[in-house]
């Protein structure tokens, strides 16, 4: 249990014991609850004060299933609110084997020095030289990097974008093949990481120090209870090995939430062509992997190889958000296109989302038609050059709104919303108003719930208590490290207290069911406080005004949750 | 009545032939509900279906009509 804290201003690194006030926190709950505590709230995101915090989950680096996420927070530049970017991969299970709680990086760059940080098998962290690879993409980049330090490390990196400082820049770090193709794309990251001169952060796999399980037997029965688990359920246990979260393009389509054309209509035209089935057909057709283990210690595997036709890599993981993003949003209805748009986010290093979603503010804009699947594939390379409208891409989709005028921004607090319309799933519409972090799925997705049939997704009923009680569930959860795939099937009450027992077991305590919604909360509150005294209120927990005055076909339904309503969704 | 199916997620590997452009037409008895063509195509409760019809998920003691469109998925709690 150590703190690694570095220091770009002055290239100090520190190593301290755990503080007793950051005692049984990981992941997001210690990012948040230390940026609350340490970070100036009305700091320039990228000037010296602001913190990037890499914490790995309570559980990382344990032998229990799917706890590789890292939590990446500091505040955000895209957003001005506090911020927990959460990524899969391997580096939080190799911090977990180092036993490094935490890793800070402090201060700024100094005349634009660009540095690498390696933290080596016995956990010894030093600074690298890095001005050679400046402006490197990140496949070229990780690629050179585990040439020199060796395959058996993780590396966690910035592209271009980063380097300019872009406020859709993302973090990408390495799959379990050692490539740069997960993320933690959300809220800017990339931009912090690049304020801060850190091209790369390199992680040596073979840590044999991790912190001790209290009662090893218990934890042992306990992931044995939650494999079984996962094996049976229909989500976890087939529909994601077989599509991916893609096999969600389907049902979203068929209930009318899918935001098409800068979120014109609720159904895309040929919706068909990119949805999970079409997506796993070609890829089994090319020789591709369809299921794929993207991140240490999963067994779902979720992920997918995309092939282009000669069978040859492009991409992985092709997801829904993704999808969405590229090819709703867009208008393409053209995988191979939607795949090569995920690469090049991947290697200039922004989030596929905003990106997306910036795209199609602009051809909303008249600045390109929708459809146009080169111009997009342009629109992202300008990003790379930094040319006059890369940089207002890459500054996110309000950016983009402001300089044509557009008001048409889907975006909450600057960041986009995700792949579910707030006018057909009103839930989801809740959960991306009133999330610390901006609109944000992953903060609160309703949308189980109405493919459950527990929720009518277009009716007013229900729909507070539904995001509230997710948004706490999903707080804990990120500070545990557990992956979403999994942390589903805790519904099924085995499971669940088989999760409960792995913790008890890991650290010798004794909590009991409620404590672990009780965490979400703590971490709620530290992240709306953070928020609070940057100048944030409750006026900004709001929609922009189309989602309530703009009929959505084919529901013609607007957002109709009330303002007094969305107050009450923090009400604990 | 007859009613078309498609079928989403993993479900269609369990019909032999299935393509997804193609669908099924199945034949069922007027009046039947959703929970009737769930059984009907042995589509058991635990498979997680889901049942759409034009654009809303319908509860299992809903009727369907002649002529609808049926696409049944699997639930999935996000992405």
């Amino acid at each position: 249990m150590k703190f690694i804290r570095v220091n770009m201003s002055n290239k100090t690194i520190t190593v301290e014991d755990v503080p007793q006030a950051y005692m049984g926190l990981g992941g997001r709950g210690l990012t948040s609850i230390m940026i609350n505590a340490e970070v100036p709230p009305k700091c320039d995101p990228l000037g010296p004060d602001n913190k990037l915090i890499f914490a790995p989950g309570l559980l990382s680096g344990t032998p229990l299933i799917n706890t590789s996420r890292l939590s990446v927070g500091a505040k955000s530049p895209l957003t001005g609110t506090i911020k927990e970017s959460n990524a899969g991969g391997t580096a939080a299970a190799d911090l977990g084997h180092l036993g490094i709680t935490a890793i800070i990086i402090e201060g700024t760059a100094v005349d634009g020095d660009l540095s690498f940080l390696k933290i080596d098998a016995e956990g010894n962290a030093s600074l690298l030289p890095a001005e050679a690879y400046k402006g490197k993409r990140t496949y070229e980049l990780v690629s050179a990097l585990l040439e020199e330090h060796g395959k058996k490390n993780s590396v966690l990196c910035i592209g271009p974008a980063g380097e300019y400082r872009m406020a859709v820049a993302s973090i990408q770090t390495t799959d379990v093949d050692g490539r740069p193709c997960r993320a933690a794309g959300r809220g800017g990251l990339g931009a912090v990481m690049g304020s801060k001169g850190l091209k790369a952060l390199i992680i040596d796999q073979g840590g044999k120090s991790p912190d001790p399980i209290a009662d090893p037997e218990s934890f042992k029965e306990a992931n044995k209870t939650l494999v079984k688990a996962v094996k049976a359920d229909v989500m976890a246990g087939q529909v994601m090995p077989a599509l991916g979260t893609a096999g969600l393009v389907a049902p979203v389509n068929a209930m009318g939430a899918f935001p098409s054309y800068n979120a014109r209509k609720g159904v895309m035209e040929g919706w068909e062509k990119i949805s999970g089935e079409a997506m796993a057909q070609m890829i089994q057709e090319r020789g591709g992997n369809t299921t794929h283990m993207g991140c240490a210690q999963c067994i779902v595997h979720c992920s997918n190889e995309f092939v282009d036709k000669d069978g040859k890599y492009v991409t992985s993981s092709l997801e829904y958000e993704t999808i969405w993003a590229a090819g709703g949003m867009t208008g393409i209805d053209d995988l191979d296109t939607i795949a090569r748009l995920d690469y090049l986010c991947d290697d200039i290093g922004v989030d596929t989302m905003s990106t997306g979603v910036g795209i199609a503010v602009a051809m909303d804009s008249g600045y390109k038609p929708f459809g146009d699947r080169q111009a997009a594939i342009e629109m992202l390379e300008e990003i790379a050059r930094g040319s006059e409208f890369g940089k207002i891409l890459g500054n996110g989709p309000a950016a983009v709104g402001k300089h044509f005028n557009n008001d048409r921004v889907p975006v909450v607090k600057g960041q986009s919303i995700a792949a579910y319309d707030p006018r057909a799933m009103k839930g989801n519409g809740v959960t991306f108003a009133t999330s610390p972090m901006g609109a944000d799925h992953t903060a609160g997705n309703v949308v189980g719930e109405y493919l459950g049939k527990k929720l009518d997704p277009l009716g007013v009923e229900g729909q507070i208590e539904a995001s509230r009680n997710l948004q706490i569930a999903m707080a804990s959860v990120d500070c545990t490290g557990l992956c979403f795939m999994v942390a589903v099937t805790l519904e099924n009450p085995e499971a669940g207290e088989a999760f409960l027992k792995a913790i008890n077991a890991k650290f010798g305590t004794h909590l009991g069911p409620d404590d672990i919604p009780a965490l979400g909360i703590r971490v709620l509150k530290a992240e709306k406080e953070f928020n609070r005294k940057a100048g944030f209120t409750n006026k900004d927990d709001r929609l922009p005004r189309f989602f309530y005055e703009e009929p959505l076909p084919p529901h013609n339904a607007v957002f109709d949750i009330s303002d007094e309503a969305l107050d009450s969704t923090f009400d604990f | 009545m007859k009613v078309r199916v498609s079928l989403y997620g993993t479900l269609g590997r369990d019909f032999p032939g299935y393509r997804h452009t193609m669908g099924l037409d199945v034949d069922i008895a007027d009046g039947s509900t959703v929970g009737d063509l769930l059984r009907h195509l042995k589509i058991v409760p635990f498979r997680g279906a889901a049942v759409s019809v034009n654009g809303r998920i319908l509860d299992t003691d809903a009727k369907i009509t002649d002529g609808s469109h049926a696409k049944i998925f699997q639930t999935v709690h996000g992405g």
